[in-house]
């Protein structure tokens, strides 16, 4: 996918699928994959270099007329567990208990093929000294044999300190762009700094994605 | 959100092609996910939406073709089932935001439609024309009420929202060559 000719749709075996994703991503340490929600034992897990220079910055860009934006409510998030303790307020954010097990939720987004991404901006409320993050996540697997799932973070956007009502913004890196032959693609909210329950007083109102065709 | 893909793809193509066509996005009842997630809920005989605990209110995003594709919204209809005097309602709702300030969600219902009696199967549908070109700052969702302020149980279901919806054609400058020998 990411800075790669499309050689990928020659690739038949996990083996090729998997080196060029290490040729080309960055691994993520073992705590990275912990916090992810994620076990290293059942795949491999990457990130793409981040694009700090470029954060809400989209502000700033024009947009063509062949711009696309794919939005996503809070309440279509699922949580990975806990689904009690979640929920949706009266704009169709998504919210979460203290005493959640666990603060990650999940929503799949649907892409065009060879689609190229281009920004993750969120929107929501922090009113705590914890942040919520939201990460664009691929994963793939071998186009016709067994294999286990490549994960990869595209980009991550999260909240800072506690300004209340927020948005902000991430860029992928150029040339990002959708293999729906070999992957699916995800946002995934983590309502808490750490992987520990759910903060309270943050919510995420949603998250969009701009992408061209 | 496992459905904005063929709506785009095909929206995409019809804009292409220059026609002019009735396009129609379906929600089935079992894709709506409860206003509270820990809200109990059941598949009736039916294959229909049921609420079986107290919470009644439960949500779905309208999967609409990507912004930029502008749309004019001309219907919401709704089927399901209705043995109780309670009715079952759905709402279709935009949430907008400003694009790239912090803003609190400002919330417009843009159709409101309900079962009524009490004699089975119902469908029940609203006529409307409301443009669609804001869907880079607003979500479209669909809020299902299923009893008024409390739950029908299995005698009121939601089998499946539509929403009935024409692409907006770019406007044709030249009406004989319609812009194709431009530049």
């Amino acid at each position: 996918m990411t800075q790669i000719p499309r050689m990928l749709f020659l690739c038949i075996t996990s083996i090729c699928a998997q080196a060029y994703a290490e040729s080309a991503r960055i691994p993520l340490s073992a705590p990275e994959i912990q916090a992810l929600g994620g076990d290293i034992k059942h795949g491999t897990y990457y990130r793409l270099a981040d694009q700090p220079a470029l954060n809400d910055s989209d502000a700033l860009m024009p947009k063509g007329g062949s711009t696309k934006f794919s939005s996503i409510a809070g309440m279509e998030f699922r949580p990975i567990v806990d689904g009690a303790n979640f929920f949706s307020t009266n704009h169709a954010a998504l919210g979460c208990f203290v005493n959640s097990i666990s603060p990650l939720a999940e929503a799949q987004v649907q892409l065009p093929q060879g689609a190229t991404l281009q920004v993750l901006r969120i929107w929501g409320s922090d009113g705590n000294e914890n942040d919520l993050n939201v990460k664009l996540i691929e994963r793939c697997q071998p186009i016709t044999t067994p294999g286990n799932v490549t994960t990869t973070v595209l980009t991550t956007v999260a909240s800072a300190n506690s300004p209340g009502r927020f948005t902000t913004s991430a860029f992928l890196p150029a040339n990002t762009t959708v293999d729906n032959t070999l992957c699916t693609y995800a946002v995934r909210v983590q309502l808490n700094s750490v992987l520990n329950g759910c903060a309270p007083n943050l919510a995420l109102d949603k998250v969009r994605l701009q992408w061209n065709p | 959100m496992k459905k904005f893909l063929p709506s785009t793809v095909t929206a995409l193509l019809l804009l292409a092609s220059g026609l002019s066509h009735a396009l129609e996005v379906s929600v089935d009842g079992r894709d709506f996910q409860p206003y509270i997630n820990g809200a109990t809920y059941a598949e009736s005989s039916a294959g229909n939406l049921t609420c079986t605990g107290s919470a009644n209110l439960f949500m779905a995003q309208l999967p609409l073709p990507a912004h930029s594709i502008e749309l004019d919204l001309k219907q919401l209809a709704i089927w399901g089932g209705d043995v109780s005097s309670n009715n079952a309602t759905v709402k279709l709702i935009k949430y907008c935001q400003a694009e790239f300030t912090p803003s609190t969600p400002v919330t417009t219902i843009l159709a409101d439609v309900s079962s009524s009696g009490n004699s089975g199967n119902y469908y029940s549908a609203q006529a409307m024309n409301l443009r669609v070109d804001d869907q880079g700052t607003c979500v479209y969702t669909l809020l299902a009420e299923l009893g008024f302020n409390t739950c029908g149980g299995s005698a009121l279901s939601l089998g499946r929202v539509r929403v009935r919806y024409d692409l907006v054609q770019p406007v044709v400058v030249d009406p004989i060559f319609k812009n194709g020998f431009e530049n």
